[in-house]
């Protein structure tokens, strides 16, 4: 079933609209706010707000092809993730330089399991975790990610290049060790 | 260094497109049970503050005011004051005493007045029998006495003294200021672009460049436009004249940030407008320069510390000019603002106990590296213009 047919079935009203919706999101949208937040209890109360505000807003939804409700709804979850972060002061932007020397970092990233990946990367500290994946995965510039943060714009940059070299660090050790294997 | 080569972190994104996680357990019961409404945040910590503030400073007035001092009273005229010291007592005491005296030598004119009154009813009644008496009149009515003439009050001249003196002024000594502050800054602009990753990423935090990063490119354009304001500010002050000139100056002071964040990558354009309130307590040293009759002019200046209160940030977000997501944002930013003061100002007494004022003046706030971009961080110092109505005691 298309989106488009999903979120038609959805507004007309069908009671089992809303569960397929939820079966076809709920597992995606659970990996982007883990990758936010770290405690589970925490992830299933920003989930279930978020589904709601979801759900509420799919009568105005425009659609606008195919992946445009993926995209909306991931979006509403990582606003409600920060939130969530904000709002309990969780974030600790941290100074700490790795300990690592540098390195030439590899432009091509070796193979790795999307669930190491993305384990990998919920070890990061909060501060660089977050910036990391507004960076990264939801493509904002240093400057946006400044002011929905409440930082300077060279506290993010700074937090990004340490995320960034603490990842691949431990993604370089990942692969020594399971490449001997 | 190339920098078409495509950077390790885009890959990421790819890579985790369709991973998924199981759902916490019983999310969907949670969901499907829980549609409750949003709950109501409750702002208005700050406006209680305020409350609080302007209930301390009407108790301290009345405490104040139930304990005043008598006031001395000048005639002021620019620098020479023509004032009359007198010492009422004296002279009061005085007439008083003489007073007295009259009462007390009018006092037997009065008794005898009874027994006149007797004699000529009985006198009425014996007529045909009696001689005529004697006028009562002459034995009952002594002679007036006159005051001795040394007992003559006559105010001393060395009682009554007219003195030219400087200016003693007619300062209240708690004025209760409402005001309005606007700002005569222009908006502060803030514009960030460029390809690939901007250059203040390339430097570390110990000011070294990091090596590796200069070869990577996102090649994606992107330009963001900040654009901050503050607006006009309100004040509740509390001012203790401690002399005739110097005094002191507190109180509180509410302000809100502005900013608008427009961020352009490609054909999509995101928009977040952020707001941040402020509470700010002053404490200003005040300094009377002149009193000419309604008139008055001052000085003021000091520190002042502001804490952030509340936040609101809105997101939207557009797709090819249409708008495809919108968010709002009420969680807390933390900021503490120090920031020094001054100004001038003019204070027209227009009641007894009210006067209006004018006040020109400058604010410059300090750095902080742990505030957010706003008005404060790009424009640190700001010209200012105040009016608003004190209440004299």
């Amino acid at each position: 079933m298309s989106e488009r047919e999903l979120l038609e079935l959805i507004r007309s009203g069908d009671p089992s609209g809303m569960r397929m919706f939820y079966d076809r999101y709920a597992g995606y949208l659970t990996a982007v706010c883990s990758r936010y937040v770290v405690d589970r209890s925490a992830v299933k109360d920003i989930l279930q707000e978020a589904f709601i505000k979801i759900f509420k807003g799919l009568d105005s939804f425009e659609y606008r092809g195919e992946g445009s409700i993926k995209a909306w709804t991931g979006r509403i979850v990582v606003n409600d993730s920060l939130k969530y972060l904000k709002g309990s002061s969780r974030i600790e932007f941290i100074d700490e330089i790795p300990d690592s020397p540098e390195e030439e970092e590899e432009e091509v990233m070796p193979a790795i399991p999307p669930s190491v990946l993305q384990e990998m990367i919920k070890q990061l500290p909060d501060g660089y975790r977050t910036v990391f994946n507004l960076f990264v995965f939801e493509k904002k510039p240093h400057k946006e990610i400044a002011v929905l943060l409440g930082i300077k714009e060279n506290s993010s940059a700074s937090q990004y290049f340490r995320a960034r070299a603490l990842l691949a660090k431990n993604i370089k050790d990942y692969w020594k060790e399971h490449e001997q294997q | 260094m190339n920098n078409s080569k495509k950077d390790w972190t885009d890959q990421l994104p790819e890579l985790l497109e369709g991973y998924t996680e199981a759902e916490p357990e019983g999310l969907w019961d949670a969901v499907r049970s829980a549609m409750e409404p949003e709950r109501r945040r409750v702002k208005g910590a700050w406006w209680f503050a305020l409350g609080a503030a302007a209930a301390a400073a009407v108790a301290a007035i009345i405490f104040i005011r139930s304990a005043a001092p008598s006031e001395e009273v000048s005639i002021a005229s620019g620098d020479l004051v023509a004032e009359v010291v007198a010492e009422p007592e004296t002279p009061i005491i005085a007439e008083e005493t003489a007073s007295q005296e009259q009462e007390k030598e009018e006092q037997p004119s009065e008794e005898p007045e009874a027994p006149i009154a007797q004699e000529e009813i009985v006198s009425d009644v014996v007529l045909e029998e009696t001689a005529p008496q004697e006028p009562v009149l002459e034995e009952v009515i002594p002679e007036k006495k006159e005051p001795a003439p040394e007992e003559k009050i006559e105010p001393a001249p060395e009682k009554t003294v007219i003195e030219l003196k400087k200016s003693r002024r007619q300062v209240p000594r708690i004025q209760v200021g409402v005001s309005r502050t606007g700002y005569l800054a222009q908006a502060a602009v803030s514009t960030t672009s460029g390809v690939g990753i901007p250059s203040f990423a390339v430097t570390k935090a110990d000011g070294t460049t990091a090596p590796g990063l200069s070869m990577l490119s996102r090649n994606k354009t992107s330009t963001t436009e900040g654009t901050h304001t503050q607006s006009a500010r309100l004040s509740l002050t509390l001012r203790v004249n401690l002399t005739s000139r110097w005094g002191i100056e507190t109180g509180l002071v509410s302000s809100t940030l502005d900013s608008r964040f427009s961020t352009t990558v490609g054909n999509s354009l995101s928009e977040t407008t952020r707001s941040i309130d402020y509470l700010g307590i002053p404490v200003y040293i005040t300094y009377n320069l002149l009193e000419w009759k309604s008139l008055g002019l001052y000085l003021c200046g000091g520190p002042m510390y502001e804490f952030s209160v509340g936040t609101s940030t809105e997101s939207r977000t557009y797709i090819g000019g249409t708008l495809t997501g919108s968010d709002v944002d009420n969680s807390p930013i933390n900021d503490r603002q120090l920031s020094l003061n001054a100004a001038a100002g003019v204070q027209l007494k227009l009641f007894r106990r009210g006067a209006l004022f004018l006040q020109g003046g400058g604010s410059y706030h300090f750095a902080n590296d742990d505030s957010p971009e706003s008005f404060y961080t790009e424009r640190p110092f700001s010209p200012n213009l105040t009016v608003g109505y004190r209440f004299l005691f």
